[in-house]
């Protein structure tokens, strides 16, 4: 099947998806994807050639999965789907400052250090401070287990959201996509009344 | 000695040689496709760790590029030129998991650096192939 060249706007504005290996980032851009995503994956080298965590998985990205969304008859969106180790941190270097707002996908059985982490690395990243935290695995979804998520937010100075996210639920992923250009909607409005 | 410290020792002959049959080349590095440094010769292990990531990155997109244009093939090989250096990087010739030889040389001319990369990266596929086969179950690379 022959793709239609996805926009005339060379602007499209672009979105990330991050958070630590294996949380579901892939899945998650796949799964909300309008077009065939192009990946990026590597077979993960045999573990005694190095110390990565064992994981079970089978494949990593290495440099992007690149998805798009319609959101509305306007609006569609590039997303870029970036690893989740240390050692591929010019990825997010070269990506993230270009986008409008990022996804940081959670698993819900790690620490909150996790998600303090990773609210550091996104305040160099992402200076225009859109951003929506995805919890996975949550074995109960309440609004007492996105609470810390939220407060931590709020102690790193910003305005993002919290959800509960199943990678593999469209509407959850698509709910977290518009969450976060409402977010970056209503920031460009108040940045225009500003001025 | 572990699996990984007696791989890198048995290829870093092969980087030595490859930067003795091309004296213009002053950074080598072995990694792999998910990348790992394996061997590397001429840079500090800051450079050798970011620039194992990169390479993987870098081949990884270059597969992209083809698979848009659909033609789905592994890539052999990525030439990168500025004014005064090139960088390569060669795909080893070996089936059962990718590794990617890296050089940086001076400014000499492209195929002199192919050359000694492409039959390094021979050598080093046929010694990893003889290294599978004399490595205990479940300790292949």
């Amino acid at each position: 099947m022959t793709e239609q060249p996805s926009s005339l706007d060379p602007r499209l504005q672009r979105i990330a998806f991050i958070g630590p290996f294996g949380v579901g980032k892939s899945t998650a851009i796949r799964t909300v994807s309008d077009i065939s995503v192009l990946g990026s994956e590597a077979e993960i080298s045999p573990h005694v050639l190095h110390d990565d965590i064992a994981s079970g998985k089978h494949l990593t990205t290495v440099a992007f999965e690149y998805g798009e969304i319609r959101t509305s008859d306007e609006e569609r969106f590039a997303l870029f789907g970036l690893p989740g180790q240390d050692r591929f941190e010019h990825m997010w270097r070269m990506l993230i400052p270009s986008t409008i707002g990022v996804v940081l996908l959670l698993n819900s059985q790690d620490s909150m250090d996790v998600c303090e982490t990773w609210l550091s690395r996104l305040a160099d990243y992402a200076p225009h401070g859109n951003l929506v935290i995805g919890v996975t695995r949550l074995t109960q979804v309440s609004e007492a287990a996105l609470q810390p998520y939220r407060a931590l937010l709020t102690q790193h100075g910003a305005s993002g959201a919290a959800f509960a996210i199943d990678p593999r639920k469209t509407e959850e992923v698509r709910c977290a996509v518009i969450a976060l250009v409402a977010m970056h909607a209503w920031r460009s409005r108040r940045a225009v009344t500003a001025e | 000695m572990s699996t990984a410290k007696r791989f890198a020792a048995l290829v870093s002959e092969d980087l030595e040689h490859i930067r003795l049959m091309c004296r213009a080349i002053d950074v080598l590095i072995l990694c792999t496709e998910d990348g790992f440094n394996v061997s590397s010769s001429g840079a500090n292990e800051v450079q050798i760790n970011k620039l194992s990531a990169v390479v993987s990155s870098m081949m990884s997109l270059g597969e992209s590029a083809f698979h848009v244009l659909a033609t789905n093939a592994p890539v052999a090989n990525i030439v990168i030129e500025c004014a005064s250096s090139k960088i390569i990087i060669e795909r080893v010739p070996y089936r059962k998991t990718r590794f990617f030889l890296m050089a940086k040389s001076g400014n000499v001319p492209l195929g002199v650096v192919l050359v000694a990369l492409r039959q390094g990266a021979i050598a080093i596929g046929k010694k990893l192939a003889d290294f599978n086969r004399s490595s205990p179950q479940g300790e292949q690379a």
